[in-house]
């Protein structure tokens, strides 16, 4: 299967949501990981992964002014984002579960700023992003 | 799950990872804020999908902007042209944007002049419009070997690939207009 005709944020594999993607510094080209298989799989570089949505005007990246290869991209259509890591390290060697779990900055800056937590930390518990969730989940 | 020690991203990891462990209570338990750490500063970063204004090719370009500033411009991964390459002219669009270098003001050196004077915009619309004029009254050739012309040959003209297609319309308008013969475009030469 050519997993470069997907372009859907759900795991090819297994399909469980999204959580991390990662973005070749030398290439530009954007890798989608799964947290619950471990499966990587490419994603054009503009869309929110979880509603599609390809309109620049309504995506972001936040990031700390300090550190901008990590970063949160939020999407305000849907009001979700999706953690990402920008650097050389070749897609082979590239520690997906410990970026996922080293970047837990990452969750409270975009839950802070009112984004909803779709990978399964449970940054969601933070006060204030039960009212902005869309979808109306309480823990 | 293995953890590295580069899970960790130096202290910030770390210690957000403390704090995000304390959110993993009970529903109903008392929440601790009692963190003495700064909030982090943070910046909002865009991305742009565009096209490249150089030659004819049209590769796809992503700008990245903060508060309206472009910060960086790379090759879009994501188009079917270029696939994330860019030539060594379009990787260096960036200081197209952003460049100390840039002239901001018309700058004016007369004819057989040693030294550069400052222009307001008015003065050299008005002269550029007058010269263009005289030039063309004074090469316009109606006719030649009996057969209508009507061209200009005392006049070139040169359009550039950073100009839109909308521009690009314009000034080949006013260009046969004046009756330019020469007219050419910067990316052919």
């Amino acid at each position: 299967m050519d997993l470069g005709e997907w372009l859907r944020g759900e795991c090819p594999a297994c399909g469980h949501g999204v959580a991390l993607a990662h973005v070749d510094d030398r290439e530009g080209r954007r890798t989608l990981w799964c947290v619950h298989c471990g499966t990587p799989w490419p994603f054009p570089r503009i869309p929110c992964a979880y509603c599609l949505n390809g309109d620049p005007e309504t995506l972001s990246l936040l990031s700390p002014d300090s550190e901008t290869a990590y970063r949160a991209q939020l999407c305000s259509l849907c009001r979700r984002y999706l953690k990402e890591v920008r650097n050389g390290e070749p897609l082979e060697s590239f520690p997906f579960d410990a970026a996922y779990l080293g970047t837990v900055a990452l969750d409270l800056l975009a839950a802070g700023e009112g984004y909803i937590q779709e990978s399964p930390l449970m940054a969601r518990r933070a006060e204030g992003i039960r009212e902005t969730s869309s979808r109306g989940e309480t823990p | 799950m293995r953890i590295s020690r580069r899970s960790f991203l130096g202290a910030t990891g770390a210690s957000a990872l403390g704090t995000a462990l304390s959110l993993f209570r009970p529903p109903g338990a008392e929440a601790q804020h009692d963190s003495n750490a700064p909030p982090m500063k943070t910046v909002r970063t865009k991305q742009t999908p565009s096209i490249c204004p150089y030659c004819s090719v049209g590769c796809g370009i992503l700008v990245s902007t903060r508060e309206g500033k472009v910060v960086s411009i790379e090759g879009d991964p994501d188009h079917v042209i270029n696939e994330g390459s860019l030539c060594s002219k379009g990787m260096s669009l960036y200081q197209v944007a952003v460049n100390e270098r840039r002239l901001q003001k018309v700058r004016y050196r007369a004819p057989g002049g040693d030294r550069w004077e400052e222009k307001p915009w008015e003065w050299a619309l008005a002269e550029i419009a007058k010269r263009i004029k005289k030039t063309r009254d004074a090469t316009f050739l109606p006719r030649e070997g009996g057969k209508v012309v009507n061209r200009t040959e005392g006049i070139a003209f040169l359009g550039g690939s950073a100009i839109t297609n909308e521009e690009c319309y314009l000034h080949a308008k006013l260009a046969r207009a004046l009756g330019v013969a020469y007219l050419e475009h910067q990316a052919r030469i």
